[in-house]
């Protein structure tokens, strides 16, 4: 048996165990990568991304249900659990919202598109508004390689602000080191937790 | 003269629930209580045990009404969950209450 010790930790233990199979990572991952080549590429239309978080995310929820719940099984948690959940992605969903308005009216009126967007310190503030996001899903979703991803985020958005080359930096490198990082959870997921045979489930 | 029964001399060990004491039993009983319902797979992969075991363990819990078996169409995939009964929610903080006390002062 597992060593947990209180009601606490094993809760914890449950929930965390949905998000061994780095799946999140993956996804958000190429869902910053495409976001930085299509702000470098095409800065006028990446307010479609709105479309292509929609997209990503009901992938997701595919994906979750063919490869971890047949591994790992199905479980509903306690509503203070999903009232977490709700609040990052309502957080998640509002700053998507945000940044896409500001995109449109940087579009609409060009002066105040450059004091937005191409101001010196520009990077440094997204940098620490970026950081501070995965800081608080990390916090919130008890998923602590989100501080790691937070420190990489600022960490490259400090390097693009002394080293101007490439200004999409920060959310290229968070997305490969996420989407690598992933990649390899998700390897170790499949490898301990094999689908499990209807015979032996009916063996029971 | 008969032995005294060790129960007999500590009533508080005579009304500890015994469905729940036995450590499987109170490990499933552990984790349907923080969770709202799961089923037999994720139990299984949580606890550590074998399906035999599980289940007979859960066929305990079942007859002593502490827990009941439903079934759930999820993403219109069918699922056998488990959840704690009102009854097995308050018996398990029963037991809490009981083992607090016990080693209360130590």
């Amino acid at each position: 048996m597992r060593k947990t010790t209180d009601l606490k930790s094993i809760e914890r233990q449950a929930y965390l165990s949905y998000h061994q199979d780095g799946l999140i990572d993956i996804f958000v991952g190429i869902l910053l990568i495409l976001m930085g080549v299509m702000i470098w590429f095409l800065p006028t239309v990446w307010y479609f991304l709105v479309g292509g978080f929609i997209a990503l995310f009901s992938s997701y929820a595919a994906a979750k249900n063919r490869i971890t719940i047949p591994r790992i099984g199905y479980a509903e948690f306690t509503s203070a659990r999903r009232l977490r959940i709700k609040y990052i992605f309502l957080v998640m969903v509002v700053l998507l919202v945000f940044g896409n308005v500001l995109a449109i009216i940087a579009m609409l009126y060009p002066p105040l598109g450059v004091l937005i967007f191409e101001s010196a310190f520009t990077i440094l503030i997204v940098g620490a508004v970026g950081s501070i996001i995965f800081a608080v899903i990390g916090f919130g979703s008890n998923i602590r390689r989100f501080y790691v991803y937070a420190i990489i985020f600022l960490g490259s958005a400090v390097s693009t602000f002394y080293f101007p080359i490439i200004a999409v930096l920060p959310l290229v490198a968070v997305g490969l080191a996420m989407t690598l990082f992933g990649l390899v959870l998700l390897y170790r997921f499949l490898r301990k937790y094999p689908k499990e045979s209807l015979g032996e489930m009916e063996g029971a | 003269m008969p032995k005294e029964p060790v129960d007999a001399k500590f009533p508080i060990i005579d009304d500890i629930d015994r469905v729940i004491h036995e450590p499987a039993r109170l490990v499933i009983m552990s984790h349907l209580y923080v969770l709202d319902r799961a089923d037999f797979l994720f139990l299984k992969q949580q606890t550590g045990m074998t399906w035999g075991n599980l289940s007979s363990h859960i066929t305990k819990l079942e007859n002593a009404g502490y827990v009941e078996v439903i079934k759930k169409f999820v993403d219109r995939k069918p699922y056998t969950l488990i959840q704690l009964t009102q009854s097995g929610r308050q018996a398990f903080e029963q037991y809490q209450r009981q083992m607090r006390h016990m080693f209360e002062g130590i």
